[in-house]
């Protein structure tokens, strides 16, 4: 187990009091496996994400009955330890890449800063033509050729793509063991998109790291994707793996998420009411006792308003009462 | 960035030369004698009188004035004082040598607290620090100059007796006046008590400097924090952490050029601020630059002096304004993409 | 689709409200809102409350100290001048001279400049860019050194100094209405009430200025604190009020020479001056974040 997170909150105080944007959310994710996490906007993915960076500002909260990377805790490590271990064997790409690469410096010269000294061989005069060639070596591995030209170039010069691809460079430069990928390709135009879920997948299979996707569609993560969790308003609603969790959902959430994406209608006849999930994502200030979905859920019964734990059933785990197409006599 | 620099240096052609029409017309604005106003020389001196009118042109139609204003202008004949009949531009190149002398050394003494208290006090945004440095800004930002330099003098000239209370150096010293700043002076001249004079001038210029650099100090740690407020609100600084960089080096290379780049675009709102305190600190030190006789002659009523000091401090400020626009685009980049792409 | 109502109403504060509760979280900006109502309270009212007049001089309390310290009398409570005129009843009456009259000044300027600023954003073209690189060039001078010049031209006085400020300050709001029109020109909303097909003017007064008030009252209050300064500077420089006026900077400028014997005649304008500019500043910057808080929502 690369990474195992076992209840964690995350809390903050709003108008109307403490709030758990987060409720007990466990996610693991394996040795080279690529883990896609999906989930409306608001539903705190990126909070996880950040929460294991170690980015959250400290409004935020964290709890978690375990937060391991490896065998280290995350959550008893200082700043600087954690920051080591980010350095080094974690690395972070974002959606909306362009602004997160320095306006002000050149991209060589970013991507430079990613390069560790310890993985430089040479005395220290050696070191500045070392590293160039480092960072050259880097950008030819994400599919940039001109080198020269990219790492004299600013941040305003680049497309969204292509900074994207800065980013997975800087990412993968001292090959970490987990890539997170935090909506990497949501502004950007299919064909990209693609380009830049190849070029992960190219990279997966080379170094074997293991990535963790986070993505709001259901219809548009990776193909490569091996295991799938479902979060919906701050609580993990399934996780399973891939195929068969688009095969046959057991939540009601991730039935509902996978109705409204158009492929799984092309039999539907025709006039047909696309199936939606009723009413709107509640706010941070409204959130519903027990389960969150209750309000908005087409099976919920009274029991609902009790949190239902995530449980293992059969090949997948589901937190939910009232589980579907698992054994039908129960429902 | 070529055709950039020209715009801006075409840019400041014209605004100077709009000054110089706006100081042209002043001296018709002016009331009294326009000839009087801009040459300095009275209607009783009638023989230089009638000398000044034709070489002035005032016979002709008032385009033709303007263009032997100009004339005037370059060649450094900027009339005389009506009050004691100094060629107005020897004066102020003089004095022009000692505002610059007072201004740039509060400049310097302001920059390096002022940036270093706003980047401490954004580091610590909220907490104990930042409110006790931006009350103290606040505050230090709403004292008047003149009411401090009051109390400067009273307690530390006057109470203590520990520095003069005014003038440039002491009047037993004969420095001879070659730029107008009297350190670069005494530098220049090495009088043979070089050790004593340079003493005397520390001593009488570090009151009047101190006293100005409170203001651009305060505004800088405003300016400084909010900015890097800012920037580290930005994505590039988490991206930044996410390499693993310490924060030592987040800070440094990638927070503060940042904010320095803010913090330059509006140096020049500190630098009006700073001239304006400069003209009050020097009347009340006594302090022989351009502001204090600008402000004298007003109340004398002596137009070619004014109409000299104002061309002088305005084309100052234009020119140091066009400066730091031009050092902020060739420092940032994407700064120039911007003006491209405006334009 | 209906909501399912199944949360109560959350209610908003208005932007008034959420400028009050600004205002309500920070005491200190709380107490500079009150020190400056006290102060135009005073420079409205102030005359009526004195116990003298201010320049009528009391021949047997010349240069007394404030009524705490041992030669101090509490018919004068902060001390007299060296002329025996009373402090307290002076710096009430400068409060009319150094807040209230520059106040006045700032409106009928914020108002001029607010009209033009809006003409000049609605009129676009090369009048508008000359306009702009005029105004640029016109915001980098001094203010003061744009009053001195004006006061140059018409000879020093009150009424003079009032009317340079008033009229360097136009330039500025001007610069800040056409600037923010410009900015909020650009956002999406503009363009959907053109397409509405809305005038020009109902797009002047319905669209853009709700949007930019929250930038006009700032400069309002940047306005009023550059105009204090400057009148009280003028004043100090004696080409503002002129000698008997007390106005505060000339009360200092008078001060000058009786510093060392008598400094709470020095001290107390000062004070004044100093307590209305930090009440203003503070006043104006408890805004700033309020306002800058809503735009983060």
């Amino acid at each position: 187990m690369l990474l195992d997170i076992r209840n964690l909150t995350i809390s903050t105080n709003t108008a109307n009091g403490r709030v758990n944007v987060l409720d007990r959310v466990s996610l693991q994710v394996d040795e080279g496996e690529i883990h896609t996490l999906v989930g409306e906007s608001g539903s705190g993915k990126s909070l996880i994400a950040r929460a294991i960076m170690g980015f959250l500002s400290p409004r935020w909260e964290v709890q978690a009955d375990r937060l391991w990377f490896q065998d280290t805790d995350l959550l008893n490590l200082t700043a600087k330890q954690r920051r080591e271990i980010i350095g080094v064997d974690i690395a972070m790409i974002f959606q909306d890449a362009k602004s997160y690469l320095d306006p002000n410096i050149t991209i060589g010269a970013q991507l430079s800063e990613a390069v560790l000294n310890q993985d430089l061989s040479g005395s220290f005069f050696k070191r500045k033509s070392e590293r160039k060639a480092k960072v050259a070596s880097l950008l030819h591995r994400v599919g940039i050729k001109d080198h020269e030209a990219m790492m004299n170039s600013y941040a305003h010069q680049l497309s969204e793509g292509a900074a994207q691809k800065i980013m997975i460079a800087s990412a993968i430069a001292h090959r970490p063991l987990l890539l997170i990928a935090d909506e990497p390709t949501s502004t950007m135009e299919p064909a990209t998109r693609q380009q830049i879920y190849r070029l992960l997948a190219q990279l997966h299979a080379r170094y074997g790291m293991s990535i963790l996707m986070i993505s709001q569609d259901l219809g548009a993560i990776m193909q490569q994707t091996q295991r799938l969790s479902m979060i919906y308003s701050g609580q993990i609603m399934e996780t399973g793996g891939a195929d068969a969790l688009l095969e046959s959902p057991s939540h009601p959430y991730t039935e509902a998420l996978l109705n409204t994406s158009l492929y799984r209608h092309a039999k539907m006849p025709p006039r047909t009411r696309l199936p939606t999930l009723a009413g709107a994502e509640p706010t941070l200030q409204h959130l519903p006792i027990g389960c969150r979905l209750g309000p908005r859920c087409q099976y919920a019964r009274p029991p609902c308003v009790k949190t239902p734990s995530l449980e293992k059933r059969q090949d997948r785990q589901v937190a939910c009462h009232y589980p579907l197409h698992l054994d039908e006599g129960k429902k | 960035m070529r055709i950039y620099v020209l715009r801006q240096l075409a840019l400041l052609i014209i605004t100077l030369f709009l000054l110089t029409v706006f100081a042209f017309c002043l001296s018709y604005w002016f009331p009294g004698n326009p000839v009087t106003n801009s040459s300095g020389i009275f209607t009783d001196d009638t023989l230089r009188y009638t000398e000044a009118f034709e070489a002035r042109g005032f016979d002709h139609n008032i385009l033709v004035q303007y263009w032997f204003y100009l004339e005037h202008l370059f060649r450094g004949d900027w009339g005389i004082s009506l009050l004691d009949a100094d060629p107005v531009f020897e004066q102020l190149k003089l004095r022009f040598g000692a505002t610059l002398e007072i201004a740039l050394l509060a400049m310097l003494l302001a920059i390096i607290p002022g940036i270093a208290f706003g980047v401490l006090a954004a580091l610590n945004f909220r907490k104990p620090i930042d409110h006790i440095i931006l009350s103290i800004s606040l505050s230090g930002y709403s004292i008047p100059v003149f009411w401090f330099a009051q109390i400067a003098i009273l307690v530390v000239a006057v109470h203590w007796g520990v520095l003069p209370i005014a003038g440039q150096i002491n009047p037993l010293f004969h420095i001879e006046p070659l730029t107008g700043s009297i350190l670069l002076d005494i530098f220049i001249t090495q009088p043979e008590n070089i050790e004593l004079a340079l003493r005397s001038a520390i001593r009488h210029i570090m009151l009047p400097v101190l006293v100005l650099s409170v203001m651009p100090m305060m505004l800088l740690i405003r300016l400084t924090r909010s900015s890097m407020l800012d920037v580290l609100d930005k994505n590039y600084i988490t991206s930044a952490y996410a390499k693993g960089l310490s924060t030592r080096r987040v800070i440094a290379s990638h927070a503060i050029p940042n904010t320095m780049q803010n913090v330059i675009r509006e140096l020049g709102s500190m630098l009006s601020l700073l001239i304006t305190n400069t003209m009050i600190i020097e009347v009340i030190f006594s302090w022989p630059g351009i502001g204090s006789w600008l402000i004298r002659s007003i109340y004398e009523r002596d137009y070619p002096v004014i109409q000299g000091g104002l061309l002088m401090i305005a084309a100052l400020i234009l020119c140091v304004h066009v400066g730091l626009n031009l050092i902020h685009s060739w420092r940032y980049p994407q700064v120039r993409k911007d003006l491209n792409a405006a334009s | 689709m209906p909501r399912p109502n199944l949360y109560y109403e959350e209610r908003t504060p208005s932007p008034l409200e959420r400028v009050w509760l600004e205002f309500n979280r920070n005491p200190l900006a709380r107490a500079a809102l009150y020190i400056l109502i006290f102060i135009i309270f005073l420079s409205m009212f102030g005359p009526w409350l004195t116990p003298y007049g201010p320049n009528e001089q009391m021949l047997d309390a010349i240069s007394l100290p404030p009524a705490w310290s041992d030669d101090g009398n509490i018919r004068f409570l902060l001390g007299t001048d060296e002329l025996g005129r009373d402090m307290v009843t002076r710096i009430i009456y400068g409060a009319r001279y150094t807040f209230g009259y520059p106040f006045l000044v700032v409106l009928a300027s914020a108002a001029i400049g607010i009209s033009l600023g809006a003409t000049a954003a609605i009129t676009v073209g090369v009048k508008s860019s000359t306009l702009k690189h005029l105004l640029d060039v016109l915001m980098s001078i001094p203010s003061l050194l744009l009053a001195l010049i004006i006061i140059a031209i018409t000879g020093p006085g009150l009424s003079n100094a009032l009317l340079a400020i008033g009229l360097v300050l136009i330039p500025q709001f001007l610069h800040v209405t056409r600037n923010a029109i410009q900015d909020e020109r650009q956002k999406p909303y503009v363009t959907a009430s053109r397409l509405n097909g809305v005038s020009d003017f109902y797009l002047l007064t319905m669209v853009f200025f709700p949007n930019i008030v929250k930038v006009l009252v700032i400069q309002l209050t940047i306005g009023l604190s550059i105009a204090i300064l400057d009148i009280a500077a003028l004043g100090f420089l004696r080409l503002g009020a002129q000698s008997p006026t007390p106005e505060w900077g000339s009360m200092l400028a008078q001060s000058l020479e009786v510093a060392y014997i008598s400094p709470w005649v020095m001290a107390l304008p000062g004070i004044a001056l100093f307590v209305t500019l930090v009440s203003v500043n503070l006043v104006g910057e408890t805004l700033r974040i309020a306002i800058q808080k809503q735009l983060e929502r």
